[in-house]
């Protein structure tokens, strides 16, 4: 027989049991409460028959379209005008206008470049044309063989690549793939220690297309890609640095990035800087005598005139 | 000369005026937050109750008799309720408001105000001297911005009615255990009242089940129970009665949602609740369509849950003074749950918190008793501060969210005006419609076939117009795939079909005129790689990457992907997610393709044609492929294929009679023909299969609920009729005999190799019998 303190005790450590059992489940409230402060479960619209779709445990992110094939901000088509005050150009189109530090410098470099299907690169079958206005300038010590009048496979060097009408299209076979380029297009095109350039002076946005399918860019994820004006495209065997983003060639650059591998950039140039400070494009302000010399020229000088207005001056700047 | 008037009346005077003033707050936190909820128009299944309800008021007023001995509406489908007295409250509006939706809203309104004033009596008579606690409580509840969906959408009545009926039993059954032993005579008569408020609950929603319980636990809480034994006995006994008289009416003990949505709500309980953000989103009821998450009242939200738990847990011990009521609201808050257990889920868009709307009450009220608890200066301050944060976060979040409802209620009208003036334009052809809106940022649409002969039928249209359209969407448990099958037989008869697709952006139809080829052609149209053209960047965790192929224009209606995987290790559930540039607006990826660790096809396919994403985009150009960690660490870049349907998946139609179009054949009173004829043809077929099984899914069974996929290769598990047919192309004779009950049902086709299946399934064709 127990004595009767025990029992006293054994009342008193049920009496304590079952007053704590409602604390445990009040504490568990408190603490609840607190967990929903901090807790943070995946949205995953799920909860029911209400029209969402059924999620799987795992959700990638679906950031669609990825900003290369759609530019954030909406770019009106380049032209290379044959009148500077043409209404369309007159009318101010906001881009000249925003302050620099309110622009997003990756967003504005990818307006430079567009991913296009492969079907849209042109075939380099025999083309019939003109093929007076298609020339192509090089640099002393560039190596490059002319395949034909409209075709020209550049080993390394530098060379400007100019087609007018009615010439209809011009090729630049390069070690990272193909170049095309359409009616009224400048271009300069170097490549040098595994670095290929491709500066498009003056040429509207689908004028000059890259189909980079060799070197780094063989196989499957062989982008092809639309370089607009005033824009630079680095394809580069190694991962692309700053030392190839902004050589020490005096011309001004701003709003670079580096695109998905690391191997392909986009800058924009100053194409008024460009033409002041490439050796080649200075020699041809020398050659006052050929009429196609005169209308490159006149055109490279219009498009610099055009984009200073549309895009502004601000921000670009030259590393020497 | 004023009489002096005595100090009890002058006291009593006094709290009356502050009861006055404290409903006249309710009353205008009422307005202020849910008087714009009046202005939206009908929705979902508010379509499926007004033709009833014009018929109940135009020479049929038995109808309403009728929902007290059979299911609610006498639809004994996926929805087997048990509702009457809902039915007869929404007749009455109908009848004061001839059929306009203001009445139905003014109702709704009015009914939650005065259920905030339930709660505050309620309150009151718990924490039995502090009338600012039970203000707090009953303004907590008035604007809990959970509320939405209960008070906008009509159909919710049967939640704002059991909570008012629910409350009254509870406030009647604590006036009659709170009365002083001089009043002990009214005690009997709170007891009828509480009695007679349960009958009427339990005829509202089943979730009145839980009452007779509820009130027994408030009886222990007080120690009156045996005193009380024979109450509470009487109230089981009318709670058996109702199950037992439930039951034979619905012809099912447990009834709710039945058929495969039935089925895939009782096993995805845990998976609602757990892995998904329901219990997250009851405690911060934010619309994730108007607040982000980064939303600076989320912020608030956190930091106030966060004040609530420090302050409960600091005062734990002092908690035991009021022990016994804390608990009895904390077992009400969950018990009142329960009988909803099928459908309880809440998703970030706030669809589904209608569950929660009785329960809330009891949880405001334990909030605002924590008041009464005595506390520390600095604890009742913060505790204080963090309830008029929730006071203030839940009346801002409540105002935003009811725009949900608005614009759906909106773009619902304006589609059921196009519908109008799209059948006028028809002039006697059927017009077909498809990509309807299922979800306008949390609030039901649900416009499916079922929702759309609503629409069209009176009091909202002159005539019966709804055999005038036909829809193509999945129906009713939505994941975004079309009959595409249906969609080109449409398209191939112009005469008889106008065939439109809803812009859900521009929120109007637009006639669908791609061009169809035709059979022949299609199936000998050879199967193409395509080119995969750019890798996009892994995501932040390394968990996916994507690739882009080029599709070359080449895909029309009756495509589809063959995806060939080599290499493929899956080591847990996830996904192949599909999606396309020209339709960068739609609020969830395009399509997705489920892979399991323990399947090991090399070659997977994809119907891509029967999203209707893929159906409705413009052009198409490029297809994104966004796969897990398992298969790009391989580094086999999948090959992609582009086929035909008719290549992976074997047809089956409907062939085209009176009682059968558009792969729907029907076995109704309208009808005459008991037969119906399904041709099928497997000669297209790529896959190696040396028969078909004709598969007869059970009454409300629908393929896709199970997987998720619009064909799969999953035979069923439980099918009405499984029939070997002979051959790979002819025909054959289904009859109204061997379909036993009223309902529909789906009818597959599924290749079989050695006795296993070895492709997908074919499309579906739908039988309707009455």
């Amino acid at each position: 027989m127990k004595p009767e303190n025990q029992n006293n005790l054994d009342r008193s450590v049920t009496i304590k049991r079952k007053k704590q059992i409602p604390g445990i489940l009040l504490g568990t409230i408190g603490l609840a409460f607190i967990a929903l402060a901090f807790a943070d479960p995946r949205f995953t619209v799920l909860g029911g028959p209400y029209g969402q779709p059924d999620p799987q445990p795992v959700t990638p992110p679906v950031v669609f379209p990825p900003v290369i094939f759609q530019p954030p901000v909406d770019r009106p088509p380049v032209v290379v005008p044959t009148d500077v005050t043409n209404s369309q150009l007159v009318a101010p189109t906001g881009l000249g206008n925003l302050q620099i530090n309110q622009i997003d410098p990756h967003a504005m470099a990818l307006l430079g470049v567009q991913l296009i299907p492969d079907s849209q690169f042109p075939p380099n079958d025999k083309v019939q044309q003109n093929e007076d206005w298609i020339t192509v300038l090089s640099t002393e010590g560039s190596v490059f063989t002319k395949i034909n009048n409209y075709t020209v496979d550049l080993k390394s060097g530098e060379i400007l690549v100019s087609v007018k009408s009615p010439s209809k299209i011009a090729f630049v076979i390069t070690p990272f793939g193909t170049l095309a380029f359409s009616a009224n297009s400048d271009a300069m095109i170097s490549y040098k220690d595994g670095v290929l350039r491709i500066m498009n002076f003056d040429g509207d946005g689908m004028a000059i297309k890259a189909q980079l399918n060799k070197g780094p860019f063989g196989g499957p994820a062989d982008p092809t890609v639309t370089i607009a004006s005033g824009y630079e495209l680095v394809a580069s065997e190694n991962k692309i640095g700053n030392k190839e983003l902004r050589p020490k060639d005096g011309i001004a650059r701003r709003y670079s990035k580096v695109l998905e591998d690391g191997h392909l950039a986009i800058s924009e140039f100053s194409v008024e800087s460009a033409m002041k400070n490439c050796s080649m494009v200075a020699d041809l302000s020398q050659k006052t005598s050929g009429v196609k010399e005169r209308r490159i020229l006149s055109d490279m000088s219009k498009m610099a005139a055009v984009l200073n207005y549309k895009h502004g001056t601000q921000g670009f700047s030259a590393d020497k | 000369m004023v009489p002096k008037v005595s100090a009890p009346i002058s006291k009593a005077r006094t709290i009356l005026s502050l009861v006055w003033l404290h409903l006249i707050w309710l009353a205008l936190l009422s307005y202020l937050v849910w008087a714009p909820t009046i202005a939206p128009y009908f929705l979902s299944d508010d379509f499926l109750h007004l033709n009833y309800l014009y018929r109940v008021c135009h020479g049929e007023p038995w109808l309403l008799l009728d929902n007290f001995k059979y299911t609610w509406l006498e639809d004994r489908s996926f929805f087997n309720f048990f509702r009457p007295l809902v039915e007869v409250s929404l007749a009455f509006d109908y009848f004061i408001g001839k059929g306009s939706p203001l009445v139905f809203h003014i109702t709704a309104v009015l009914l939650h105000f005065s259920n905030s004033i339930l709660v505050y009596f309620i309150a009151c008579l718990l924490t039995k001297t502090n009338k600012t606690s039970a203000l707090i409580a009953a303004s907590l509840f008035a604007v809990a911005a959970n509320h939405c969906e209960t008070v906008a959408w009509i159909l919710s009545r049967s939640d704002l009615l059991v909570t008012f009926f629910y409350l009254a039993s509870i406030l009647a059954f604590l006036k009659a255990e709170t009365q002083s032993e001089q009043k002990e005579r009214y005690s009997g008569a709170f007891r009828i009242v509480s009695r007679l408020a349960l009958i009427l609950s339990l005829l509202c929603k089943e979730a009145a089940i839980s009452l007779p319980f509820v009130l027994l636990v408030f009886s222990l809480s007080l120690g009156t129970a045996r005193k009380n034994a024979k109450f509470h006995i009487i109230n089981m006994l009318l709670a058996a009665f109702y199950l037992i008289w439930r039951s034979f009416s619905i012809g099912s003990l447990y009834g709710g949602y039945s058929g495969s949505l039935g089925e895939l709500l009782s096993s995805s309980l845990g998976t609602r609740w757990f892995e998904s953000e329901a219990l997250f989103q009851i405690f911060h009821p934010f619309n994730l369509a108007y607040f982000d998450k980064t939303h600076v009242l989320r912020l608030v939200s956190r930091v106030t849950w966060f004040a609530l738990g420090l302050c409960v847990l600091i005062n734990i011990r002092r908690l035991e003074e009021k022990q016994a009521t804390l608990l009895f609201l904390l077992f009400w808050t969950v018990f009142s749950l329960l009988p909803s257990l099928q459908i309880l889920g809440v998703n970030a868009y706030m669809s589904g918190s209608r569950i929660v709307y009785l329960s809330a009450a009891p949880f405001m009220i334990f909030l605002a008793l924590m008041l009464e608890i005595k506390q520390s200066r600095f604890s009742a301050t913060i505790y204080r501060a963090a309830l008029l944060s929730l006071f203030l976060t839940m009346t801002w979040a409540a105002r935003v969210n009811n725009q949900a409802w608005l614009e759906a209620g909106r773009s619902i009208e304006k589609l059921q005006h196009q519908l109008l003036v799209l059948i006028e334009a028809a002039k006697g052809s059927k017009v077909v419609v498809f990509d309807l809106p299922q979800n306008i940022k949390g609030a039901h649409c649900f416009a499916y076939q079922g929702i759309l002969n609503g629409m069209l039928k009176p009091p909202l249209t002159a005539s019966d117009l709804s055999k005038q359209v036909i829809a193509l969407d999945f129906q009713p448990l939505f994941d975004g795939f079309v009959d595409c099958n249906s969609l080109q037989n449409a398209l191939q008869q112009r005469e008889k079909y106008r065939v439109y697709r809803y812009d859900r952006k521009a929120e109007k139809f637009v006639p669908y005129e791609k061009p169809v080829q035709d059979q022949e052609s299609q199936e000998h149209k050879e199967s193409k790689n395509i080119q995969g053209v750019y890798q996009a960047s892994k995501d932040e965790d390394n968990s996916f990457t994507s690739l882009f192929y080029d599709l070359k224009g080449q895909c029309d209606l009756n495509s589809a992907l063959a995806l060939s995987l080599p290499e493929l290790k899956v080591k847990q559930k996830t996904s192949l997610y599909f999606a396309w540039p020209n339709d960068p607006d739609h609020d969830y990826s395009a399509a997705f393709l489920p892979l399991k660790p323990e399947e090991k096809n090399d070659l997977v396919y994809m119907p891509i044609s029967d999203y209707r994403n893929w159906l409705a985009s413009e052009r198409l150009s490029l297809l994104r492929l966004t796969m897990p960690k398992e298969i790009y660490e391989t580094k086999a870049t999948p090959t992609i294929t582009l086929q035909t349907l008719s290549a992976i998946s074997p047809r089956l139609l409907a062939a085209d009679a009176d009682n059968a179009h558009l792969n729907r054949i029907y076995f109704t009173k309208e009808y005459s023909q008991k037969e119906g004829s399904l041709d099928f043809d497997a000669t297209a077929l790529t896959i190696d299969c040396d028969e078909l099984v004709l598969e007869v899914g059970r009454k409300y069974v629908a393929f896709n609920h199970y997987t998720r996929l619009s064909r799969d290769d999953k035979p069923l598990k439980k099918a009405l009729m499984k029939v070997r047919l002979p051959g790979k192309k002819g025909r054959y004779i289904i009859k109204d005999s061997d379909f036993p009950e009223k309902g529909w049902y789906q009818l597959r086709l599924l290749p079989f190799k050695d006795g296993k299946p070895c492709g997908l399934s074919s499309n579906v064709v739908i039988v309707y019998k009455d």
